[in-house]
């Protein structure tokens, strides 16, 4: 008798522990917002700095309501099809159990930071009215769909075995693939490029802030890795060193590929995107590598980020915060070392050829239908800004007002 | 028998008058120069000679208008008080015209007031930027000005003063417009410089040029902000 109570008071606090636990993690990656509202504000011009956090802002905003609307249920309803598509219930949630609000809570800042990561890539260019529109079809189309399949248990991928814990793919891929779509449709800044393909570089216009951000995203992961357990477990070690490692890994991956490699040029804004990629890339497999493997995924990360920076910049791919390469190029790596590193199964053909196909699907339907999204939302309104307003800046042609009123003279007054 | 200046004056403002007001300032330019090189010294002019000679030398809509003749005999019609300006005010000069010449830039300068001031003394800094920061490429700036001069949608005036001061070399001009037509203008000028330099020097450039404007007192009621 005794024992029974002690078992069910017992269970009663990890009941009580896990709802507390979720519920700092949500608040540690609803602050992440505030991380990337900073770093993609500094990364841009001061007169642009407004209409970066505006988006920010709204996409938090809108996205919420679409994605208690509709983007849960898609992603967390009943598969009723055989293909493993899509859910058909939970939309809309109410009358649910307490747990269900917490894991909807969560996950509902899990599709904000999706969207969001699209905000920053296409900085200085996009209509305000426009990204808000493409930040509504991501959360309510675009990212539930992918997160059905892999995270619902009726999804197709998450049948096949794909690992993607707290969503390299799910989150950070789907993000970076949508921004790259935008950057297709959108085209480049006047000027980015020059006609003999010189790149112009466009600074930020405050990177103490960019860093600041680096450091509160970082901050946020915890929350963003650690919650995904969905358990005040034991199991929070390993997720959070493996969490720490890999930024940590990331930051010297690139450190030593700029110095060892290239020119030795170590800008600090790159810096902050090493050890983001490492953040990204760790997020797949973080609850199933060892701490030995977090930091070879990290070191390559930061690695890889450095020379998918350089393509895009190849190919004319202006993103305004590096989130292709960050976000979507990282994150496809992240997926492909948890399968390589997944502990006690490692380079197992058969969990690596399914990771495979998971990050090829990944990259097949966002950038698909984000590109789609884009291109029917220009349909609706117009996509890009006009020369007049690039020149005057977003900040006073979206939101008539201004960042930094005492010095910016490129005001219509 | 000479043609008096008077006459040539009145010639030039019937044809200038009777163009249709969208007609291309560079389409109109050509038109008043074989006006000026074909007919000048006939003491009668014919103008069904002239519209024939501008529809055979010119392949441009303003030309084949049937009613093109029509809109000449009314203007001409008109008393001379109540016919528009002579396009000798405002076109640009060319080397063949017989248009009695401009006035040195700096007296047009000094004649500036106001808002004009501000303005054309903004897009002297602008060009003195432009001319400091990369000289060889001066000429392709002012060309940039001439090709885009017919597609910013500008009034026959404003564009055809803007062209005179792209093709004239001039470091001072005297354009005159809207708010609208001024900020097109300054727009069309940041926009070459962002393909030519980048952006982050064009939007040095135009601050530099704004704050050495601000210099002027005519700056403190008209702000050179607002052709930004």
């Amino acid at each position: 008798m005794e024992t029974t109570s002690v078992e069910m008071v017992s269970e009663a606090l990890q009941t009580n522990m896990n709802f507390l636990w979720v519920a700092i993690c949500a608040a540690l990656v609803f602050f992440m917002q505030a991380g990337f509202a900073m770093l993609e504000s500094g990364m841009v011009r001061s007169k642009n700095a407004i209409n970066v956090i505006m988006k920010n802002y709204t996409d938090m905003a809108f996205g919420a309501l679409v994605f208690w609307f509709v983007g849960y249920g898609v992603l967390f309803g009943t598969v009723t099809d055989a293909w493993g598509l899509f859910g058909t219930d939970s939309f809309m949630l109410s009358n649910a159990e307490p747990w269900d609000y917490m894991v909807m809570t969560y996950q509902m800042l899990f599709a904000a930071t999706a969207a969001t990561i699209v905000s920053g890539a296409l900085a200085e260019r996009i209509r305000f009215g426009a990204y808000v529109l493409v930040a509504v079809l991501i959360t309510a189309v675009v990212y539930p769909v992918f997160g059905c399949w892999v995270w619902n248990d009726g999804g197709w991928l998450s049948k096949m075995g794909f690992i993607d814990f707290a969503g390299s793919s799910v989150v950070h891929s789907v993000g970076g693939w949508c921004a790259l779509a935008g950057l297709v449709v959108l085209g480049s800044r006047l000027g980015r490029f020059g006609d003999d393909g010189e790149v112009r570089e466009i600074g930020g216009h405050n990177l103490p802030l960019v860093a600041f951000g680096g450091m509160i995203l970082w901050f946020g992961w915890f929350g963003f890795n650690g919650g995904s357990t969905l358990n005040a477990g034991e199991e929070l070690g390993g997720i959070l060193l493996n969490t720490h490692l890999a930024g940590a890994a990331g930051v010297v991956g690139f450190v030593l590929t700029r110095m060892i490699l290239l020119d030795g040029k170590l800008l600090m804004t790159d810096t902050v995107n090493g050890g983001l990629a490492g953040l990204v890339s760790i997020t797949a497999g973080c609850a199933t590598m060892s701490p030995m493997y977090a930091v070879v995924t990290g070191l390559a990360a930061g690695l890889i980020c450095v020379f998918a920076s350089a393509l895009c910049l190849k190919w004319k791919w202006d993103d305004a915060v590096g989130a292709v390469a960050v976000h979507g190029v990282c994150g496809a790596w992240g997926t492909l070392a948890a399968g390589l590193f997944l502990t006690g199964n490692m380079f197992n053909w058969e969990i690596v050829s399914v990771q495979l196909i998971g990050i090829a699907a990944c990259f097949a339907w966002t950038f698909t239908t984000a590109f789609v999204a884009f291109k029917a939302v220009s349909i609706v309104v117009d996509l890009r800004v006009s020369t007049t307003d690039e020149q005057r800046g977003l900040d006073f042609s979206e939101h008539h007002e201004v960042g930094y009123p005492e010095f910016q003279a490129t005001l219509h007054n | 028998m000479s043609v008096s200046t008077k006459e040539k004056s009145l010639r030039r403002r019937i044809l200038f008058n009777s163009l249709d007001k969208g007609t291309p300032v560079e389409v109109v330019q050509r038109a008043i120069d074989l006006l000026e090189n074909e007919f000048g010294e006939q003491p009668e002019i014919r103008y069904t000679q002239l519209v024939k000679r501008l529809r055979e030398s010119f392949d441009h809509p303003a030309f084949k208008s049937g009613s093109l003749l029509g809109r000449i005999m009314t203007v001409r019609n008109q008393p001379p008080s109540e016919i528009g300006p002579d396009p000798v005010e405002t076109l640009p000069q060319s080397e063949r015209s017989t248009a009695s010449p401009q006035a040195p830039a700096a007296a047009r300068q000094s004649l500036l007031t106001g808002r004009d001031l501000v303005f054309n003394t903004m897009l002297g800094h602008i060009n003195a930027c432009v001319a400091k920061r990369s000289p060889e490429k001066e000429i392709a700036y002012r060309e940039h000005f001439i090709k885009e001069a017919l597609k910013m949608d500008l009034s026959r005036e404003c564009g055809a003063k803007l062209v005179s001061w792209a093709k004239s070399g001039s470091t001072t001009s005297s354009i005159s417009g809207t708010d609208e037509e001024l900020h097109k203008i300054i727009n069309t000028a940041f926009v070459w410089m962002c393909s030519s330099f980048g952006p982050v020097d064009a939007d040095k450039i135009l601050l530099m040029a704004v704050n050495q404007t601000e210099q002027l007192p005519e700056a403190f009621e008209h702000s050179p902000r607002k052709f930004l």
